[in-house]
């Protein structure tokens, strides 16, 4: 494979040698006019040999080119190749980056986590401890209450009977003259009712009949005491 | 029969009455009056006759010996017609008995009453008997504008009353 500076060199070449063959193209006529068939032989060689030689340079021009060509094709294959190694490279480390990174996270999660476990126990346990300590002053204050209500409720209760007697005693008395009224008006018979309305009217006797005078009366009774 | 001493009616309309008579018994008299008043008005016909047909037999027959002895004459439409009518209001206006008792009577009793009272009451006056059981027993007795309570509920209600005049003195 040329570099650049070999190709530079082989142009820099032809390009020189392309007035010389301008000349010895244009030679042809003065040797001729001067009638040197040898010079216009060595011309025409000369000239023939300058076309194969630009033919060679060509040819060779054109191989550097194909050649340059294929390099640059190789170049770009193996750049290409490079690159893809280079990726799939980076691809495994960053893969290996990645999953170390994950070891230690997960490793740190877990630490943590416990960590916190053991802190949020210590929590647990220290508040159930408060709470079972609450819980049974509660309890005890409860219980307390609750033996004093019963107390008081004790004390409402006999109250509350106390009442109740006197109340139900009352509305006995008030409602006892109707139930003894009803008790007695069915239990008279027909001729008991009969007994009393005579004694009724024997009582009434004295009202029903005409009043006598105090003389009157004085003279039955000295009737009476006389017989 | 003890007559009343203080009849001042002319007519002796004490006669033509029974000694006691139940508010029933004078209403149902009043109406016979009415009926043999509405009779006798009619021109036609015996006086006799129509007297039978509204009067009751009891009735009729008090009217006749009424007037055989104070000679009325009873083919005299109009003199029976003054008599009846006087005897209507003289029925109405009779001096009542009031007597509350806490049953129903039995027509018998009510006869006793009524023979009682015959005995015992200047006559002739009307009974008015109202059952009512609110006295429970005995007998609440209103006459001459008095009211005499000799019923069982008073005798009850004084019983309680000493009672508890008793238990608040201990």
């Amino acid at each position: 494979m040329l570099s650049l500076y070999a190709y530079n060199i082989i142009f820099t070449v032809l390009a020189m040698l392309a007035p010389l063959a301008a000349w010895a193209l244009a030679r042809p006529t003065k040797i001729a006019r001067r009638g040197n068939t040898a010079a216009a032989h060595i011309l025409t060689q000369a000239q023939e040999q300058a076309s194969k030689v630009l033919h060679e340079a060509s040819m060779k021009a054109q191989h550097i080119i194909t050649s340059t060509q294929a390099l640059k094709e190789d170049t770009e294959q193996a750049a290409q190749e490079r690159f893809r190694e280079g990726v799939d490279h980076a691809h495994t480390e960053i893969k290996k980056m990645l999953e170390r990174v994950q070891v230690h996270t997960e490793h740190e999660l877990q630490e943590s986590t416990e960590h916190l476990t053991s802190i949020l126990a210590e929590h647990v346990a220290r508040l159930t401890n408060q709470l079972l300590r609450r819980t049974m002053a509660i309890e005890r204050a409860m219980n307390e209450q609750a033996k004093s209500e019963q107390a008081q409720f004790h004390t409402e209760l006999a109250t509350l009977k106390e009442q109740t007697r006197r109340r139900y005693e009352e509305r006995l008395q008030e409602k006892l003259p109707s139930i003894l009224r009803t008790i007695v008006g069915h239990t008279l018979t027909t001729t008991d009712h009969e007994q009393l309305i005579r004694e009724a009217l024997r009582n009434m006797e004295y009202e029903l009949l005409p009043k006598k005078t105090p003389h009157e009366s004085l003279s039955t009774q000295q009737k009476s005491t006389a017989s | 029969m003890n007559l009343s001493q203080h009849n001042k009616n002319p007519l002796h309309l004490s006669a033509l009455v029974d000694p006691v008579m139940t508010s029933e018994a004078v209403h149902e008299r009043a109406q016979h009056i009415e009926q043999a008043l509405e009779l006798l008005f009619e021109t036609q016909g015996s006086t006799v006759k129509k007297l039978k047909a509204a009067l009751s037999y009891d009735e009729y027959h008090h009217l006749k010996a009424y007037s055989e002895t104070y000679r009325l004459n009873l083919n005299n439409a109009s003199e029976v017609q003054r008599v009846l009518r006087a005897l209507k209001e003289y029925i109405t206006r009779l001096p009542t008995i009031k007597l509350v008792i806490a049953y129903t009577p039995r027509q018998a009793f009510v006869e006793e009453i009524t023979h009682w009272l015959t005995t015992h009451v200047p006559t002739p006056l009307l009974l008015e008997i109202t059952p009512d059981p609110c006295i429970v027993g005995g007998a609440v007795v209103s006459f001459r504008g008095k009211q005499y309570d000799f019923s069982l509920n008073r005798k009850l209600n004084e019983h309680m009353r000493e009672s508890d005049d008793d238990s608040s003195t201990r």
